[in-house]
């Protein structure tokens, strides 16, 4: 029998309609989730983390019951910084009452830009930050880059969370549910590698894992971000600001790491109400911190991935210095590192370095 | 006079016979129960009026009577004044009409909260420059001819603050949460009686005491065991200009505490 031509017609219309429904999602879970396989030559446990991470969704990942703090556009900034402090949080989605959505994160990178853009002297009160909202930072930050809220569903694979964390260059990433607009967690690169560890005893470990961390070259070893130690507290907010490194090794002028400052040490001025006085020394930052800290969290050349990854969940720490014998700075092994080359890189995509 | 214990009362009233078996089972369950005085006025559950008490409440008394030491034990009592003015006063017996305790002004009227021991207090009010009582409220004649407001202290009211008080003392211990509070249960829907007022508003669920909020806690995930039971509630908070409301969200299995901040 001849089919009448509407008949035709009628699968090149519908397959339109699917294309572009697609596309609304293509932001969202971009990726195909069958899992891939190794070809003829290659490790076989190569796809072992690619095919895990896009086996399980974020719903997986968030906890049973968490806390999450929001705050409205109208607040001003440095009750939002305290509020983060009081609560123990890092970071908030911020709602705009007017136009009723989610528009952004406040997290601590901003208090950084905050500080750093417009701290003076120890002697005068950071106006701005006394008095702007948060709705008047953003609109003075974000004057020159379209900002959009970066987000995910909650049913998109953590495959897609960890491409959107490092191709964003982010390490916050609302967990939003379409229905309702709520956000219902903030998936952090942690949270992932802790969902990796409790689950990954499940499936053998991959031999690759006990490669040394010299040969697979995972991580930065070249134009390593440092401060001194007799820097100020403003030098390594401006070293933060720009070369948007999550964490700074303290050295001595012999190159030794002495301890490590990373951002979160930074809203610790917030805690202890020292924001104002930015000109003290890295040293006497470090000594003033509240949680003592034993020693910097370091690994050497010659240990091997599984070592690292051990150490790194255990201790819920985002990096590892990477020092040779005599303590001196000659890498950093961070959690978007690993995650690139363990989950992103098998699969053929570079988000971390393109 | 003399309306000191409640548990009497339970006698004048008839039909007692269903709660008493349902409150003797409930004897069996629970005899060393944290929830023995989660229950305000345990009458809020039966329509026999607010004065009685079943039988089986008895033996929960005991404990309450360690709480509460014998004594007059002064409480807090609202004292309201509606009737207008510029400045209201009150004094009393409780204070031997020695000073004027001078009310509070809020919205259309006066209060004010004293502390007074369980029994009967006259008082009056002083408003403006002139000694007046309130017509809407228990009048007596005293012994002089002039005529006072009269109220009475009672026990019964005072066990909302014990039992709230035990609450956030004991709220670390979430074995009895799962139980039901005592108390007769019944097929009867409750019947509002406009007569029967509450000086007090039921106490808070026990619960609710438990939120991931008030946990002093520096990390944002938590495992407390009974989230679906605050679902529905929200929890306000304001300080410093500062407005923050929180509910509890379910998303299938997982549940989100949000805080949202306001400026007011």
């Amino acid at each position: 029998m001849m089919s009448s031509p509407i008949q035709t017609q009628t699968p090149t219309f519908t397959m339109i309609i699917v294309n572009s429904m697609v596309d609304i999602w293509a932001e969202c879970c971009a990726f195909a989730t069958h899992d891939l396989m190794p070809h003829a030559g290659t490790d076989p446990d190569t796809f072992i983390y690619t095919n895990f991470m896009k086996n399980h969704c974020c719903y997986d990942a968030i906890p049973t019951s968490s806390k999450l703090v929001i705050f409205d556009t109208t607040l001003q900034v440095k009750k939002a910084f305290f509020a983060l402090v009081a609560n123990g949080v890092r970071a908030a989605p911020l709602w705009d009452n007017k136009l009723k959505c989610f528009v952004g994160m406040l997290t601590i990178t901003d208090f950084i830009n905050i500080l750093h853009r417009y701290y003076k002297s120890p002697l005068v009160q950071i106006y701005e930050l006394e008095e702007h909202k948060i709705e008047t930072w953003r609109e003075i930050y974000l004057q020159y880059s379209i900002n959009r809220l970066i987000s995910i569903t909650p049913d998109c694979s953590l495959f897609d969370a960890i491409y959107s964390l490092l191709k964003n260059k982010i390490h916050r990433l609302p967990v939003i549910d379409p229905v309702s607009g709520n956000v219902l967690h903030i998936l952090t690169h942690k949270r992932i590698l802790k969902f990796l560890h409790i689950f990954g005893s499940m499936f053998p470990k991959p031999r690759f894992l006990q490669k040394r961390i010299n040969e697979v070259a995972i991580g930065t070893f070249r134009q390593i971000a440092t401060v001194q130690e007799s820097a100020s507290v403003y030098d390594a907010l401006t070293i933060f600001v720009e070369r948007r490194v999550s964490a700074l090794p303290v050295v001595n002028e012999q190159g030794k790491v002495m301890a490590l400052y990373s951002r979160f040490d930074v809203i610790n001025l917030a805690a202890q109400k020292n924001y104002n006085n930015l000109n003290m020394t890295m040293r006497e930052a470090i000594a003033s911190r509240a949680c003592c800290v034993e020693g910097v969290l370091k690994c050497y050349p010659h240990e091997t991935l599984e070592t690292i990854i051990d150490r790194i969940a255990k201790a819920e720490v985002h990096r590892l210095v990477l020092v040779d014998s005599n303590d001196v700075v000659r890498g950093i092994v961070s959690l978007s590192d690993l995650l690139q080359a363990l989950v992103l890189s098998p699969a053929g995509i570079d988000a971390l370095y393109s | 006079m003399g309306n000191t214990s409640d548990r009497m009362a339970g006698d004048r009233h008839g039909a007692k016979a269903h709660r008493s078996d349902s409150s003797g089972s409930h004897k069996d369950q629970e005899p060393s129960s944290k929830m023995v005085d989660s229950t305000d006025d345990p009458n809020i559950f039966n329509t026999h009026g607010p004065e009685s008490k079943a039988s089986g409440e008895k033996e929960f008394t005991p404990d309450l009577d360690d709480l509460v030491k014998t004594g007059p034990q002064a409480r807090p009592t609202v004292i309201r004044w509606g009737g207008g003015g510029r400045e209201v006063y009150i004094a009393g017996s409780f204070n031997n009409w020695s000073t004027k305790i001078p009310l509070n002004k809020s919205h259309n009227d006066f209060v004010a909260i004293l502390d007074l021991p369980e029994g009967e207090h006259q008082y009056k009010f002083f408003v403006d420059g002139q000694w007046v009582h309130d017509a809407s409220e228990p009048i007596v004649t005293s012994q002089l001819g002039t005529i006072n407001n009269l109220i009475q202290v009672k026990k019964s009211d005072f066990e909302v603050f014990d039992a709230l008080q035990v609450d956030s003392l004991d709220s670390s211990d979430t074995s009895d949460l799962s139980s039901s509070p005592p108390g007769p249960y019944g097929q009867e829907q409750y019947i509002f009686r406009p007569e029967e007022h509450f000086k007090a508003p039921p106490i808070l669920p026990p619960h609710l005491l438990q939120v991931i909020l008030n946990k002093d806690t520096n990390i944002s995930v938590s495992f407390c065991s009974l989230f679906h039971v605050y679902l529905c509630v929200v929890f306000l908070s304001l300080q410093d200009g500062v407005m923050v409301l929180s509910a509890t969200h379910r998303y299938k299995k997982k549940y989100v505490t949000s805080l949202l901040y306001k400026p007011i």
